[in-house]
């Protein structure tokens, strides 16, 4: 009770500073344009009746919308940025009173300040955007595991298998890793194996000598696999079924282009280094802590075996994306998965250990400098765009700090009259739709009139919100077809550095 | 008179050898019972071999006609009639006041002096009979006001407590006006009532299933907890153990009474304070026979409960109340095979508890488990139910419904609470609802009692109607007065009756409705429903569409299979304490179960309104499992 009480006061000083931040940080111009997505598909949701199906289950990832919605009551263009600043900001606060009810201060005054500080943690809280779910996830995957280690009771795996649930509303594919975990699993049934020996030669001879001990452990271990499985394999085929039975397409929210915030990933770079080199550099960078904590844990196989899950998952990964680098939402496992490992060897024998040496303290502080130094020497090197730009907004002195698709908003917000209606292509457009739907309305994939609008857009239609020719997204936008077909006369009423606001007639 | 001395009839004649005579001498001084009763009850001396014996010398047995049976002309006390049970001795009263006695052993002289120091009566002569039949018109003629309050005590101090009255009128005044209510909501604004209804069930029916899945991730997190461990055990003396009570109720159980004798012997509790009770009815003549000719010793002391309605195992363990003296008193079936140190880590328990704590529910499971696909998904529900969910409900604090057999009690607050409701046929789960309310508290052990799992359809389908029958009962007793519930159990007690015990009858109800549902829709959406019913297929999905809007067909199927997956998926964990991997795809089928127990569901609302009271036995001594294996 006074543990929850104390995370509960750590949490909410935590949250005010995060979203305290994230007001500062989109003051001076930068939004995760992930933010806007989840901002604009709440607001479709509250006001559009035509799509409400469409809008609740398949907008991906689900999970970062549906967690938005409580927070849209403070205002649906907030309710990313406050969801991901109250999240990371429990989560610190978990790991801040854990360690401190660990009698280890010195660690739990580093966590804090890393909390504070980190450029990563800076990022994931005031960006608004899913990646604070994939940390969180991972660090849950990874703590659920280490934890099993410690106690061997299946309630550690019924919530992995829970987590991994989770994780079909966020990024399915990470459902593969189960295939890597069964070598772990079959490793831990061995260990977990009651009355032999516990050298693992000894266990592995005494079993493969005997038929009925062999055949327990393989019970053992594909039960243990089927409790993991059984809720994410479940989930995903429920949420399949569904898109079908909806949709005609099992993979519709995978496919379509207006469920994503950057499907085709038409808003990240076109030209991108995607060499081993790069994600070399770039993981090595987020890992101080990782390889800190699999140093200290050298001795111990099952947590080492565990840790090398992050290594297999990332080369898997390239390999089946070979043209395509690998950013934060897959990165950041490296940094959960060692504050996991952290948080688990402080529960171990190791324990005495952290308390009192004053040369592990000294390594600690040295890991935690090298751990920020890493994360801000990622973000001043990443090649995404969305994360080039945590600390661009510090850096340049550029005095057009907003977007383009704020400057768009404003214009529009001021100028468009309420009866005035624009059509546009939402997966492009809708950050500037986020910030302008209370007082403009649109026609774009989510009405009823699209599709008759892309027919006859001067009956539906006044204006048309077009992306500039030389940005990269004008192959994809739907209003350059259209314009080419209708033979459409437009008169450009605003432009900017990479959209355009065209009246018909 | 015949003269018999003991020298000859239990040493001479080669029945008992010399220390084991000195033991029983020694024990049936210290329990005030005479030689025979200690040696027949504490497993000394079988009742066959001993009814043989006196066979062989030439005696008769006196034949009691048990319809006319008469009572002394003095008053009887509950004390007199113990001594009569525990001598052995049933007094004959002719009409000119002349007095005979029946004794079921010819050596007992001392016996029969007692006899008359303390009712200052002298025999005129002595008849021997079996021991059981003396045991029997004993409490025929001496039971009746026992038996009186076995069945109407709790009724008589708290009506409000006794399932007597199925219905009370309050209740029926209430339905009637919810009623009444729907359906003139139903006439006025019929779509968004259908919807209203549609939304409520789905709800309860998803929160019922999700609290029994939290409770089962609860009970989780105490896998591996041992509330008792081994060197703990070791703190107490086999002579510091207190009188501990078990009470076997027997209905027609011919087959398992040669196995009861064996499995009793295995329990780890010095003998002399063991104070069991077999407790069988008097018109039970398959019992009553195969207790007389068993071959083998036993421990356990006969109470023959007189006839009365309701028949129910909890009138006759009220029954058996009387003539208890244990500490802490434990129920077992008469196949059950408990752990045999479970009365010695349950007193430990109880030393370790709070006061408050005065029922312990030791956990149950089969020895026939895979016998077949019955016996298979009963052991997984059972894993799940005693193994995951009733720790869970422990750690959470809400009230333990209790397990049929394997309570122990503190036989004092047994008392204290009313005994059972003879009137409940789930007097277990009722009792436990009924501790919560009186302050009380229930806890669980790991420690198991084997019983044998139904392994044939029917059967199994009378026994489950029976105990969702008894949920049924035991629900409608305690929400006689929700706020009253309320107060004593709390917020978390009174929610998690709700969803427990209410939300228990209501998932196996509702189930086969929402199956149907689910399986009409299919049906309607796919080809086949196309191709047979043709336009009225899409007046059908039209009409559906006005009363079931898009999204709450969504939910509601969304609903129905999320609550059969997670129920496999308890199903699934449940294998894992006991290392029954080999059960865990069967958990797969639960869904096929699940029509089971709606089945008995509506087998056992029928019966609440035309025969509430009735108790559907379960045959048992079906099963071709090997027991030792235990």
């Amino acid at each position: 009770m006074r543990a929850s009480f104390s995370i509960g006061i750590v949490g909410l000083i935590y949250s005010v500073y995060y979203i305290g931040l994230s007001h500062y940080v989109i003051a001076q111009g930068y939004w995760h344009l992930e933010a806007y997505f989840i901002s604009d598909k709440l607001q479709l949701l509250f006001t559009n009746d035509e799509k409400t199906l469409e809008l609740f289950f398949f907008i991906y990832p689900l999970i970062a919308q549906v967690l938005a919605m409580p927070a849209s009551i403070l205002g649906t263009l907030n309710a990313p940025v406050i969801t991901s600043g109250i999240s990371m900001a429990f989560l610190a606060s978990y790991l801040v009173v854990k360690t401190f009810n660990l009698h280890l201060r010195f660690a739990s005054v580093l966590i804090s300040i890393y909390f504070l500080c980190s450029p990563l943690v800076v990022y994931l809280s005031t960006s608004g955007s899913s990646l604070y779910l994939y940390f969180i996830l991972y660090f849950l995957f990874f703590h659920l595991i280490f934890r099993y280690l410690r106690q061997f009771t299946i309630y550690n795996f019924v919530l992995l298998g829970l987590c991994l649930g989770l994780f079909v509303f966020l990024d399915y594919s990470f459902l593969w890793i189960m295939l890597f975990m069964m070598p772990l699993i079959l490793l831990i049934s061995l260990f977990n194996y009651s009355g032999i020996d516990k050298t693992y030669i000894g266990v592995f001879s005494q079993i493969s000598q005997e038929y009925t001990s062999a055949k327990e452990l393989l019970a053992r271990s594909f039960s243990t696999f089927l409790v993991i499985i059984f809720i994410p394999l479940t989930s995903l085929i429920f949420y399949l079924f569904f898109n079908y039975w909806f949709t005609g397409n099992l993979m519709f929210f995978d496919q379509s282009d207006t469920h994503q915030w950057n499907q085709s990933r038409i808003f990240t770079s076109d030209f991108m280094d995607n060499s081993m080199g790069y994600l070399l550099r770039m993981g090595l960078c987020l890992s101080p802590l990782f390889l800190a904590a699999s140093f200290l844990g050298r001795k111990r196989l099952l947590f080492q075996m565990t840790l090398l899950l992050v290594p297999i998952w990332l080369i898997y990964l390239k390999n089946s994306n070979p043209g395509e680098p690998l950013f934060l939402p897959v990165l950041i496992i490296i940094t959960a998965s060692g504050m996991a490992a952290m948080v688990h060897l402080f529960q171990t024998q190791l324990l005495p250990l952290f308390k009192k040496s004053k040369a592990l303290h000294m390594v600690t502080t040295l890991v935690f400098l090298i751990t920020i130094l890493g994360e801000f020497y990622y973000f001043k090197n990443t090649e995404h765009s969305q994360e080039a730009r945590l600390f661009s907004f510090s850096e340049s002195d550029d005095v057009q700090r907003i977007s383009a698709h704020e400057d768009m908003a404003n214009y529009i917000s001021s100028e468009i009259k309420e009866d005035e209606v624009i059509l546009a292509d939402n997966k492009i457009f809708y950050p500037t739709m986020a910030l302008t739907r209370k007082s403009t309305e649109y026609i774009d994939q989510f009405s009823k009139d699209y599709e008759n609008a892309l027919q006859a857009p001067k009956l539906y239609a006044d204006f048309i919100l077009l992306s500039n020719a030389d940005i990269g997204y004008y192959r994809n936008d739907q209003m350059k077809p259209l314009i080419e077909k209708n033979k459409l006369v437009l008169y450009p009423v605003y432009t900017n550095s990479e959209f355009r606001l065209l009246k018909l007639k | 008179m015949l003269k018999i001395y003991r020298n000859d009839l239990f040493l001479k004649s080669g029945l008992l050898p010399l220390e084991v005579c000195e033991e029983i001498e020694k024990m049936r001084k210290t329990m005030d019972k005479s030689f025979l009763k200690t040696a027949l009850n504490y497993a000394f001396l079988s009742r066959l071999d001993y009814k043989n014996l006196l066979l062989k010398k030439g005696i008769s047995f006196y034949q009691f006609d048990y319809a006319n049976l008469t009572k002394l002309n003095r008053e009887v006390s509950k004390a007199d009639l113990d001594f009569l049970l525990d001598h052995n001795l049933y007094p004959l009263q002719s009409e000119s006041g002349e007095i005979e006695l029946v004794s079921a052993d010819p050596s007992d002289d001392i016996s029969i002096s007692k006899f008359r120091e303390r009712f200052s009566l002298r025999a005129s002569h002595v008849h021997f009979a079996e021991d059981l039949d003396i045991v029997k018109a004993l409490h025929l003629t001496y039971g009746e006001s026992l038996l009186q309050k076995a069945v109407f005590d709790l009724y008589n101090r708290d009506s409000k407590s006794s399932a007597l009255e199925t219905f009370t009128s309050k209740q029926i005044i209430v339905l009637c006006v919810l009623g009444l209510i729907f359906l003139i909501l139903l006439l006025i604004f019929p779509v968004i009532s259908i919807i209203t209804v549609s939304l409520l069930i789905n709800l309860f029916f998803f929160i019922s299933i999700g609290f029994k899945f939290m409770l089962t991730i609860v009970g989780a997190k105490s896998e591996n907890l041992q509330k008792v461990s081994k060197s703990e055990l070791g703190n107490y003396l086999d002579s510091e153990l207190p009188y501990y009570t078990l009470q076997l109720p027997v209905f027609k159980e011919s087959e398992v009474i040669y196995k009861l004798a064996s499995n009793l012997k295995n329990i780890d509790y010095p003998k002399e304070k063991l104070d069991v009770k077999l407790l069988i009815e008097s018109d039970d003549p398959v019992t009553f026979d195969a207790v007389k000719n068993l071959k083998d010793p036993c421990i356990f002391d006969p109470v023959i409960v007189p006839y009365a309605q309701p028949k129910t195992k909890p009138k006759a363990c009220n029954y058996g109340l009387y003539f208890s003296k244990g500490k802490y008193l434990a129920i077992y079936d008469a196949e059950d095979i408990p752990d045999s140190d479970q009365l010695k880590l349950v007193n430990a328990l109880f030393h370790k508890l709070p006061e408050e704590y005065i029922v312990i529910q030791c956990a149950l499971n089969y020895f026939n488990k895979t016998e077949n696909f019955l016996t298979r998904m009963f052991t997984l529900e059972y894993s799940y139910w005693f193994d995951y969910m009733l720790p869970g409900l422990d750690g959470l604090d809400i009230p333990i419904p209790l397990g049929g057999t394997s309570n122990h009690f503190k036989f004092d607050k047994l008392i204290e609470l009313g005994g059972w409701d003879g009137f409940n046929v789930t007097e277990d789960a009722d009792l436990g609802i009924r501790a919560y309310a009186k302050g009380y508290k229930v806890s669980v052990l790991d420690s198991t009692t084997y019983e044998e799992a139904n392994n044939e359809f029917y059967n199994w389908i009378r026994q489950r109607s029976r105990w969702i029958k008894g949920y049924m009962q035991t629900y409608l007793v305690h929400m006689r007065n929700p706020a009253k519930l309320y107060k004593e159990v709390g917020w978390n007690g009174f929610f998690g009756f709700q969803f427990f015990i209410g939300g228990t009858i209501f998932t196996f109800l509702i189930y086969p409705i929402l199956l149907f549902t689910f399986l009409f829709y299919l049906f309607l959406k796919l080809e086949i429903g196309v191709d047979l019913l043709g336009s009225v297929n899409q007046d059908l999905i039209n009409f559906i569409k006005l009363i079931f809007p898009d999204w709450l067909i969504i939910v509601s199927i969304f609903n129905f299979l999320a609550g059969n997956l997670l129920m496999i998926f308890v199903n699934m964990i449940a294998v894992f304490r006991r290392k029954s991997y080999n059960l865990i795809l069967y958990a797969i089928a639960n869904p096929v179960y699940w029509i089971m127990h709606s089945i008995s569901a509506y087998k056992g609302l029928f019966q609440l309104i035309s025969k509430p009271f009735y108790w559907e036995k379960t045959n048992h001594g079906l099963t071709k499992a090997d027991k030792s294996k235990i």
